[in-house]
């Protein structure tokens, strides 16, 4: 299929990619304009959030369903990870698997690279970590975790955090889903790391995921972007989040959607959606590319150029 | 008086033991689930000895006098439980007040003072029942993780006790089986917990080696055919592995050998009753019944009217599925889409006459516990004490009724599904028929005979073990049920999950999964024989099924990721498949994006709201 930019909007044109796909990979993955399946990352995996983005690599799954390679979107590479596991934490270039056998791994260009030294996290938690930089977290039963893989210590608050959505890490602070103390309720809560004064940002929310300048989470009815500097909200009146968590790199903010097509769609802020027969589902952005799924299959969707 | 120090002394010995353990702040409620559950068993099944003593003392006082009477009067004590019980389900009082008038009326039949005797039993009748006992009390005590007690055997009980009546219809198929059993296990339950309905079974399964010898007794005028036959039953792994586990394939056993036992007697009160009881535990001891009713010791026409009033003690479950709109067999039969409850195909080595005549030979020697054809394993001693058998059968005609009975029970097993379970009710007849022989053996066959059986024992007790020493540690309180359930159950992460975080009144459609029991939520669905109840409800409701289950009350969907595998189904085309099976699963799967939002999902199972 082929994509090409009208003002404000990524729109596609069908039956095309085909004949494109070969010259595509040829030059990695990703080619603008173009959604290329990932056939390196077609194994289903036990926790269905993956594949996912780790930065410029699609992080995938072996037959056993655990996260085990992971294939770069420049040059199309694949590359075994040292560790495999169910649901590993992604960052920007490095995955973070907490527990005995975990550990934090870099990846880099001649491939994955198991950093020595990196701290363990080793009580039990309810949902897959998050990472950014050097700083990890984690949800317990009831706490919320943080700590720099660096370091021994780590700092724990109390919580009730809801199992499965994991936590957001922004450059500032920690945002969780939390009960509120209300076993059905699903809060989202904040944690500035300069204050460590856990506070509730929404009574009602679900799949937080965050960026250094803001936070994201869903309603039933609604997409919230929340601006960490200044607190203010921008709400997209959309039904979202049904199946998967939105996805956001820097202020870059993609969802699913049903669309005009009668199916699921997903839309970025930026401009960039996938609007195509069939349902396209749990998206995963970073940079000018953007990871899906659809029947079954990973897809790796590339921006054009800004000109 | 000494010997009653010393006696004092042992169990003081034995308290300060455990008394200092230090697990035991772990285990003291462990250990006191125990004592209560323990208790509640040996209440009710007193309850049961009473009324039923006071009934046989009334309807066959000459049976209630043998040897056998015990054992009858649990029975009949047992039929009268679970009558009493439905219709306190019907009125909607299957709750505390229920069950201690029933408990009452019961426990009244000891005013009659009903003469019960017990079966005097050898030594090595004691030893199988000690290892059936051994085996049991693990699994008993362990958190349940056994498929079928996950959505039925358990499920159905704990679910009665939430509703205080009965279940049933197209949202919850299973509940429309007879419940004359789970009716009592919900009872059990509700005394005990999850561990009484797992002793009770125990307790009956350990019975059916006492029913042998007290048979073989009095009907081939010799113990060690019974015997023998316990131990061809404790030698296989389709009877061992799950006396401990709450189920109805033994206690119908029980209920199908003192059927037997009243025929060959010519007691034409006890044997309706019993038959009734058989037939209501489970369907499939009808093959047992018609091999029975044909050698019954009684003139024809009293075997017809004994035949008609045991249909009329199962009647009673016919007439609450008819009342409530539904087929009197169903789930077996009755869906409004045509699809078969069972794919006969799907089992066994085949259904060729050839492969038919081949069945007993495959069924020793070709089962395998993992694979779906026989889902089960026999010792080889059943196939060794054949010749001699045949042999009995000819000479003397005990052992020819009993042969004619093992013959229509194996005959009427190879016309239904091939696993093995669906032979257990009739099986240990099947023993007692093949064991008949052995009585005459010299000593150097019967050591022949036992060391087959001992070579048997590694594929039979072996694959058991290592279960069982999984088991230990959550058995004695040392590991928690949580622990041990995250450990082993796939879908308990999901489970627990949806128990902590969803609404105290959600009502919860399990689709494509079994385990209804671990959720503490009213439920719908949960899973028969190759998910039929769902696979029907959404050929029948199509797009509308989701909107269908809202309507009658459900607010959440645990739904288990399955993939239909055409390789099962080699006998359906590939258009019935993808009908039957492809199609329903991806209407689902299409409706839960319209109409539902994912709140959580491990390992397969996903936890959705309803929109």
């Amino acid at each position: 299929m082929l994509w090409h930019q009208s003002p404000g909007q990524w729109k596609l044109i069908a039956g095309v990619w085909p004949l494109l796909v070969p010259a595509a990979l040829a030059s990695g993955l990703g080619h603008a304009g173009l959604a290329v399946p990932v056939y390196a990352a077609s194994q289903p995996c036990a926790d269905p959030r993956y594949p996912a983005l780790a930065g410029p690599w699609v992080v995938a799954c072996g037959a056993d369903g655990l996260v085990d390679h992971v294939v770069s979107v420049h040059s199309g590479q694949q590359f075994p990870l040292p560790i495999s596991a169910r649901s590993p934490a992604l960052g920007d270039g490095t995955i973070y698997i907490p527990g005995l056998r975990g550990g934090l791994i870099a990846l880099q260009e001649g491939g994955p690279v198991r950093v020595d030294g990196t701290a363990v996290i080793h009580t039990p938690t309810v949902s897959p970590a998050a990472i950014r930089g050097q700083r990890v977290a984690v949800l317990g039963e009831d706490t919320v975790q943080t700590a720099l893989v660096s370091e021994a210590s780590r700092r724990l608050y109390p919580a009730s955090p809801v199992g499965w959505y994991p936590p957001a890490l922004t450059e500032t602070g920690v945002a969780w889903v939390d009960t509120g103390g209300q076993p059905t309720n699903t809060e989202i809560w904040w944690m500035s790391l300069s204050n460590d004064q856990p506070q509730q940002l929404a009574a009602e929310g679900r799949h937080v995921v965050g960026s250094d300048t803001h936070l994201v989470w869903v309603t039933d009815t609604h997409l919230i972007k929340h601006d960490i500097a200044d607190g203010h909200q921008t709400t997209v009146n959309v039904q979202t989040g049904f199946l998967s968590a939105p996805t956001i790199w820097q202020d870059v903010v993609c969802w699913e959607h049903w669309g005009e097509l009668g199916d699921v769609d997903i839309s970025c802020d930026d401009g960039l959606n996938v609007h195509r027969p069939g349902h396209q589902h749990h998206p995963s952005r970073w940079g000018r590319w953007l990871l899906f799924q659809e029947a079954g299959q990973s897809w790796l969707m590339t921006a054009m150029e800004p000109s | 008086m000494k010997w009653a120090l010393m006696s004092l002394w042992a169990l003081a010995m034995g308290a300060l033991f455990v008394g200092i353990d230090p697990n035991l702040g772990t285990v003291d409620g462990h250990i006191m689930a125990i004592l209560r559950a323990t208790a509640a068993c040996v209440a009710w099944m007193m309850a049961c000895l009473g009324a039923g003593g006071a009934l046989l003392h009334w309807l066959s006082p000459r049976t209630l006098s043998s040897e056998m009477g015990g054992l009858h009067a649990l029975a009949v004590g047992a039929l009268l439980w679970g009558l009493l019980l439905m219709i306190m389900a019907v009125l909607g009082a299957l709750n505390s007040i229920g069950f201690v008038v029933v408990a009452a009326l019961m426990g009244s039949g000891w005013l009659w003072r009903p003469p019960l005797r017990g079966v005097h039993l050898p030594s090595p009748t004691l030893a199988a029942m000690a290892v059936m006992g051994m085996v049991g009390m693990v699994d008993a005590l362990a958190p349940p993780a056994n498929t079928d007690e996950l959505y039925y055997h358990l499920a159905l009980p704990a679910e009665m006790l939430q509703q205080q009546g009965l279940l049933g219809g197209f949202l919850r198929p299973d509940g429309s089986r007879p419940m004359l059993l789970h009716l009592p296990f919900a009872a059990l339950m509700s005394a005990g917990g999850e561990m009484a309905p797992r002793l009770f079974h125990l307790g009956l399964s350990m019975l059916l080696p006492v029913a042998l010898v007290g048979i073989s007794r009095q009907h081939l005028n010799d113990e060690r055919a019974g015997v023998w036959a316990g131990w061809l039953l404790v030698g296989s792994w389709s009877v061992i592995h799950g006396v401990g586990l709450a189920a109805n394939n033994l206690p119908t056993a029980l209920a199908v050998l003192l059927t037997l036992d009243a025929a060959l007697r010519g007691d034409r009160r006890l044997l309706p009753l019993l038959a009734g009881l058989a037939l209501s535990w489970k369907y499939t001891s009808a093959g047992a019944m018609v091999g029975i009713w044909l050698v019954a010791n009684l003139p024809w026409r009293a075997r017809i009217t004994a035949g008609l009033l045991a249909l009329a003690v199962v009647s009673p479950w016919w007439l609450i599925n008819w009342a409530g709109g539904l087929h009197p067999l169903f789930p077996f039969a009755g869906w409004p889409v045509e699809m078969p409850f069972q794919y006969l195909e799907k089992y066994g080595f085949g259904r060729s006459p050839l492969d038919l005549m081949l069945l007993p030979y495959r069924a020793i020697m070709h089962a395998d516990i993992h694979s779906f054809q026989l889902l089960g394993r026999l010792s080889p001693a059943f196939a060794a004490a054949l010749p001699v058998a045949l042999l009995m059968a000819l000479r003397h005609a005990a052992a020819r009724r009993l042969g004619v009975v093992a013959v229509v029970v194996v005959g009427a097993w190879a016309l239904g599904p091939h696993w093995l379970r669906h032979l257990i009710p009739g099986l240990p007849i099947v023993a007692l028929a093949l064991s008949a022989g052995l009585q005459v053996l010299p000593r150097h066959g019967l050591w022949a005979v036992g060391l087959c059986l001992a070579m048997g024992l590694p594929a039979n007790w072996g694959p058991m073990l290592p279960t069982l020493a999984d088991r230990f540690p959550a058995a004695m309180g040392q590991e928690t049920r949580d622990d041990y359930l995250t450990r082993t159950e796939e879908t308990w992460p999901a489970m627990r999950w949806a128990n902590d975080h969803l609404p105290t009144d959600a009502r919860v459609a399990i689709l494509y999964a079994w385990t209804g029991y671990l959720l503490d939520r009213p439920i719908v669905f949960s899973s028969v024989e190759d998910h039929i109840p769902v696979r029907h409800w959404l050929m029948r409701h199509q797009e509308n099924s989701l909107q269908a289950l809202r309507d009658a009350g459900v607010t959440h969907l645990a739904v288990g990721r399955t993939l239909p595998i055409a390789q099962v189904y080699p006998f359906l085309s590939p258009e019935e498949f993808s009908r039957d099976f492809e199609e329903p699963s991806k209407t689902l799967e299409e409706l839960l994006l319209r109409e539902a939002i994912l709140l959580y999902e491990e390992n397969r199972l996903r936890i959705y709201r309803l929109r």
